[in-house]
């Protein structure tokens, strides 16, 4: 195909702004549909969307009565799109990594830097 | 036109499903090389009412069950995978900037690309006919209780 082939997402926000949690799913999932291959690095609160139970009642848009965000991690999972936590966040959140959902995998700082060294793009959130 | 629960496959076209791949496209032969592809009105059903269209740009060569294009609605993206390896030739301007057409008239103005297979022999196999199609989408229209919007 042409252009780029892997795409890096960093999502910094979590369940404290819900209006800023589906942007990186719904993105990814574009892209991973496009044939891109694409991994999200969660840090700072954004393992906090990740917490096993926190999608399902999280919704976009305050007041509304639409999709949760479990629809849009859902997708993203079905697609193929690779999640990524590191340890300090989970500390910063006190949560651990039996507490998130399934299909997360814990990196560790250097690792992160070499995907975004390999990645033609990486977009922060 | 053979029926699965309401939901229509014209005769005159063949077809590629596979729900593990969420290939569900209908294909038709141009005559002249090239086949036009487009997504069967279950797929459109499962989607929604398209407000995207992003096709893969004129020239390239697309591996078969690779992404041909993107579809968005307000709560689904995925891809519309290419039924055979080709070459894209043509791509829908009038479905880009009205992508609902792929909803309202799946197998007419809502084409999705056409293409110039280029391992057809090999590739034809996978192919169906309407009613094969209609019988092997049966279980999943059931599963999914997909409601086709009359045409």
């Amino acid at each position: 195909m042409n252009g780029p082939t892997k795409i890096l997402y960093v999502q910094t926000s979590g369940a404290e702004a819900p209006e800023r949690s589906a942007t990186v799913f719904f993105l990814s999932t574009a892209a991973a549909a496009m044939d891109i291959e694409v991994g999200i690095y969660f840090t700072q609160f954004g393992p906090t969307l990740l917490k096993k139970g926190v999608a399902e009642q999280l919704r976009i848009k305050k007041g509304s009565v639409g999709e949760t965000l479990r629809h849009f991690i859902d997708q993203a999972l079905d697609v193929g799109v690779k999640f990524y936590v590191c340890q300090p966040s989970l500390d910063l959140n006190d949560i651990k990594m039996e507490d998130l959902i399934d299909g997360v995998e814990m990196i560790g700082g250097a690792a992160f830097n070499d995907m975004a060294l390999e990645a033609e793009r990486v977009i922060c959130f | 036109m053979a029926v699965a629960n309401g939901c229509q496959f014209p005769d005159d076209l063949l077809y590629a499903v596979d729900e593990t791949k969420n290939l569900f496209v209908w294909l038709r032969d141009n005559g002249d090389g090239t086949f036009t592809i487009g997504m069967v009105s279950v797929a459109a059903a499962v989607a929604g009412r398209l407000v995207s269209y992003t096709p893969k740009k004129v020239g390239s060569v697309i591996g078969q069950f690779k992404s041909l294009a993107v579809i968005e609605s307000s709560k689904w993206v995925g891809p519309v995978p290419n039924p055979l390896t080709g070459e894209v030739i043509e791509t829908n301007d009038e479905l880009r900037k009205t992508p609902y057409l792929a909803n309202d008239d799946p197998y007419g103005r809502g084409w999705i690309a056409k293409i110039k297979p280029t391992n057809l022999d090999a590739e034809r196999g996978t192919l169906l006919s309407a009613d094969e199609t209609a019988k092997a989408m049966k279980d999943y229209i059931d599963k999914k209780k997909i409601v086709c919007p009359t045409p």
